[in-house]
């Protein structure tokens, strides 16, 4: 395999959400380094089409639920981890640009799922604080209270109480 | 005997009818609406009527008059509510009487009566069951609210008379509360329930929800079934339900058991029924509500005592007489169910909505799957999210937790999130293992609303990482390198997965 020169010992780093950082060295698609410690690494695909990780030995059920660019959202047992995937240089660009850019101006709530807007608990020009409650959206009979994340005014409300959204609609903008 | 029966209900619960109702030799029907045309309910029963044509304003397993259009039309002989919908609706029970079905539940006039809380209460306090202390009957307004508030102590709740499910309640802890909460809680249930009448209660922080199952037919006989702890709840919603309760020695759920007996016989109730209860950290219980119909949670009592639920209530719903007294009743070792719902627990317990792509299911002695759905199934925003219940059966409660854990890590759903990371959470907790938990359990001990394995985080991130590096191996090599035969099969097999 001609290919596998392409990728020798290439570097790679996984950034969380939390800005927990992983780093792994890629010897080759099955052996993996990180923090000097080999790791075997071995891909399996089962019969009924489960993906499996086999990990030096230890074998953990996986699933990839959205790719944006080189944003990864993974399962692992069912649980969710995100991971925005840099090399040495694409982080260190990130950094740097993070450093100069000014903070972003507002922020955008949009809507998580399908489904039934049931009330909106904010009013344009209100204040609120990260963690306020912003609007009650009904969805398999569940209502769900989406909150604000950021401290800022409501500047724009495009949503009315009864209205049936799509997921990823805008519902409300937050001026920080 | 009843020969035929209408299910008016979808998922894992017309299945359940289903099964029982065949294997008894009664034919069943289900109904086929748009919103689901393929769903796998569907392939259970013997015969499927499509839901008619309507302008879609009342869902279709709300719609009383042609659900009972569909039996009559269809020569059905009874209906089957499930869980939900209309389960507890008098209107619906009455509405089948009236056109001549067999309605399996209790009647239209007990219905009614357990679904007004005020009326319940009276029936308790005639039956000497305990309550919390508070009004017998509604509160007239404002002036009044306060008096009976300030007459009972802080805190106090107001609840709408024909409230349930956590809605139109109203908590004070002080005297300048009442007055705002009482126009609200008013309000709310004028809107929510077309009914304005409220009470007061005596306000009990974190109890525990405990309830006995019951059974009743037309004769007066009367049995109960052991109980089931239910207090595993987020906003009123269970969560995890084992069977019997780690809260009750003999002695206290002897005396549950016959207050709920007691109540039973007063209200001359006819089918399954729950008696929910709350219990104090003294261990004082008080009555709460009765629920006329069959529970989500009833495979735990079923697992522990080797009856059949759905049997037992389509042989009431047929005239017939209990085939079981009290003291066949036995109730061994211990059950736990937990709810597979799709949410996304990490987005505080959102919808998770899509397609289950892959499946895999658990199977061993000891456990039972109820489900509604298989692979291809799509989890759509119009119904609610629980898509599969596991339920354990060990010897001891210990034997329990770890079968359902065991199981639950070979239970793998592909496609949406589910609530499974959610219950290995509790399974591991210890204050859930020393079985000494209330209502308040998720939010004061599960530090973790999810389980995560040792090193699950960088297993998560070399994958993440393998992933993005065979994506973009290729993008970086010679381009003319990359025809088929030259990609690695596993590669290959993903893009085509992700055609």
């Amino acid at each position: 395999m001609t290919l596998d020169k392409n990728i020798l010992n290439r570097s790679l780093i996984a950034v969380g959400k939390d800005n927990s950082t992983y780093e792994f060295q890629i010897n080759n698609r099955y052996e993996y380094s990180t923090k000097g410690q080999k790791l075997k690494v071995e891909f399996i695909e089962e019969a009924d089409g489960f993906l499996l990780i086999s990990c030096e030995g230890v074998r953990y059920p996986v699933e990839i639920a959205s790719v944006r660019q080189n944003e990864y959202e993974v399962l692992v047992n069912g649980v969710s981890y995100t991971f925005s995937i840099e090399t040495p240089f694409s982080l260190k660009r990130r950094q740097i640009l993070a450093a100069q850019k000014p903070v972003n101006e507002s922020e955008e709530i949009h809507a998580p799922m399908p489904g039934k807007i049931v009330n909106v608990l904010v009013a344009a020009g209100q204040e609120v604080q990260p963690g306020d409650a912003i609007l009650v959206l009904e969805a398999m009979k569940m209502q769900n209270t989406l909150t604000a994340t950021s401290k800022g005014t409501i500047s724009k409300i495009d949503v009315k109480i009864g209205q049936t959204v799509s997921k990823d609609d805008l519902l409300v903008e937050i001026k920080r | 005997m009843i020969k035929s029966i209408l299910i008016a209900n979808r998922g894992e619960i017309a299945i359940r009818i289903a099964r029982t109702a065949h294997r008894m030799g009664i034919k069943t029907f289900g109904i086929r609406t748009k919103k689901e045309p393929n769903a796998v309910y569907l392939q259970k029963v013997d015969k499927i009527v499509d839901f008619p044509e309507t302008d879609g304003s009342i869902p279709e397993f709300l719609d009383i008059a042609n659900l009972v259009k569909l039996a009559v039309d269809n020569n059905i002989e009874s209906m089957h509510p499930g869980y939900g919908y209309l389960s507890e609706n008098a209107e619906f029970a009455k509405a089948c009487r009236n056109a001549g079905i067999i309605f399996i539940g209790p009647s239209p006039e007990i219905i009614k009566a357990m679904g007004d809380k005020i009326i319940a209460k009276e029936i308790a306090h005639r039956s000497n069951v305990p309550m919390l202390s508070g009004t017998l009957g509604g509160i007239p307004n404002a002036d009044a609210a306060v008096v009976e508030a300030n007459r009972l102590g802080y805190p106090i709740i107001i609840k709408a008379a024909s409230g349930g499910g956590g809605r139109g309640m109203r908590i004070c802890r002080q005297e300048s509360e009442v007055r705002p909460n009482f126009e609200l809680a008013t309000a709310e249930a004028r809107t929510a329930f077309n009914d304005p009448t409220v009470f007061i209660e005596k306000y009990l922080e974190n109890p525990k929800h405990v309830e006995f199952q019951i059974v009743a037919d037309k004769y007066g006989n009367v049995v109960h079934l052991g109980e089931r702890e239910c207090s595993i709840q987020r906003k009123h919603q269970k969560l995890m339900e084992e069977a019997p309760s780690p809260a009750l020695d003999d002695e206290l759920r002897s005396r549950m058991a016959d207050a709920a007996v007691r109540l039973a016989k007063e209200a001359k109730y006819e089918s399954l029924g729950t008696v929910e209860f709350l219990l104090d950290a003294n261990k004082n219980f008080y009555f709460m509500e009765m629920n006329t119909r069959i529970q989500v949670e009833h495979p735990v009592t079923e697992m522990i005592t080797g009856l059949n639920l759905v049997e037992l209530q389509l042989l009431i719903a047929s005239g017939e007489e209990l085939p079981i007294t009290q003291n066949d009743v036995h109730l061994d070792g211990w059950a736990i169910e937990c709810r597979i719902n799709a949410e996304d627990v990490q987005s505080g317990f959102t919808p998770s909505i899509g397609m289950i792509k892959n499946l895999r299911l658990p199977s061993d002695n000891n456990i039972r799957i109820d489900s509604g759905v298989r692979i291809g199934t799509e989890i759509t925003p119009f119904f609610d999210s629980m898509i599969a219940k596991l339920i354990v059966h060990g010897k001891d409660r210990n034997d329990a937790i770890q079968l359902a854990l065991h199981s639950l890590e070979h239970f793998h759903v592909m496609g949406v999130k589910t609530t499974i990371p959610f219950c290995k959470a509790v399974l591991h907790n210890d204050v859930f293992r020393n079985g000494d938990f209330n209502t308040s359990f998720i939010e004061k001990d599960l530090k973790s609303l999810i389980y995560k394995e040792v090193h699950e985080e960088l297993i998560a991130a070399l994958f993440a990482v393998s992933n993005y590096n065979i994506e973009n191996e290729y993008n970086t090599g010679d381009e003319t390198e990359t025809s088929e035969a030259s990609v690695d099969p596993w590669v290959l097999q993903k893009r085509i997965r992700h055609l």
